[in-house]
């Protein structure tokens, strides 16, 4: 039985499957209806004013789903039901980040915008510095104790068909 | 996706930063279309520049 978390390559598609579909039965194999940043604008913008999509919008916000996450979700969406392409989608991302920072703000919710460098993870100049410097000592040393190492016994072949030494 | 949103953001940001203040406010999200087009600014650029300027207040008064 297969663990759950592995991925059963048996059930995995097709290479190329999703060519055997009709072409165009797929919403957005079928022309973008929105097709500029200002069409997109005229139909995200007046989403935040409804009431049940803000108030799911605001508890992942609250929840410290990354803005720049959401942005991406919601204009992935737009692409799937054939709504926009993927360049205006990207397009329209970051007017969609700096709506929901406003709702945000309003709302007086603390909010992630997903820019932000991990303190943990990001390399800075001084961490690199560090780390190098690091490796350096950890050189040295490794250098010290092979120094201080005794060489190792040369042992003599024992073997029939083995060359000695005269 | 997501972490090209996330460079896109960052850089209509550094954008949005580097117009001096004292530049004129934007036409706003209304009535974009049909106007002239302004050569020297970006459309998202312009809209998260309005949104920003709408959130501080500066178009509260209308």
């Amino acid at each position: 039985m297969p663990l759950s978390n592995e991925a059963d390559l048996l059930d995995a598609p097709i290479p190329g499957q999703s060519l055997t579909g009709e072409v165009g039965a797929k919403p957005w194999e079928q022309p973008p209806k929105l097709n500029t940043v200002d069409e997109a604008v005229e139909h995200y913008v007046p989403m935040f004013n409804d009431e049940e999509i803000l108030s799911g919008v605001l508890s992942h916000i609250e929840d410290g789903v990354a803005l720049t996450t959401m942005a991406d979700l919601i204009t992935k969406g737009g692409v799937m039901t054939g709504l926009h392409s993927i360049d205006v989608g990207l397009m329209v991302s970051p007017i969609l980040v700096e709506m929901m920072i406003s709702a945000a703000d309003a709302a007086e919710i603390d909010y992630k915008v997903g820019t932000e460098v991990d303190k943990k993870k990001g390399s800075t100049k001084a961490s690199i510095q560090a780390a190098l410097r690091n490796t350096e000592a950890l050189e040295d040393e490794v250098m010290v104790m092979e120094e201080e190492l005794p060489e190792a016994p040369v042992e003599e072949p024992m073997g029939m068909m083995a060359r000695r030494g005269v | 996706m997501s972490k090209h949103i996330r460079k896109l953001y960052d850089r209509v940001d550094g954008k949005v930063q580097s117009i001096p203040k004292d530049s004129k406010p934007t036409k706003g999200l209304v009535g974009k279309r049909g106007n002239a087009p302004d050569e020297s600014l970006d459309p998202v650029v312009d809209y998260v520049k309005y949104i920003r300027e709408l959130r501080e207040g500066q178009h509260a008064s209308k």
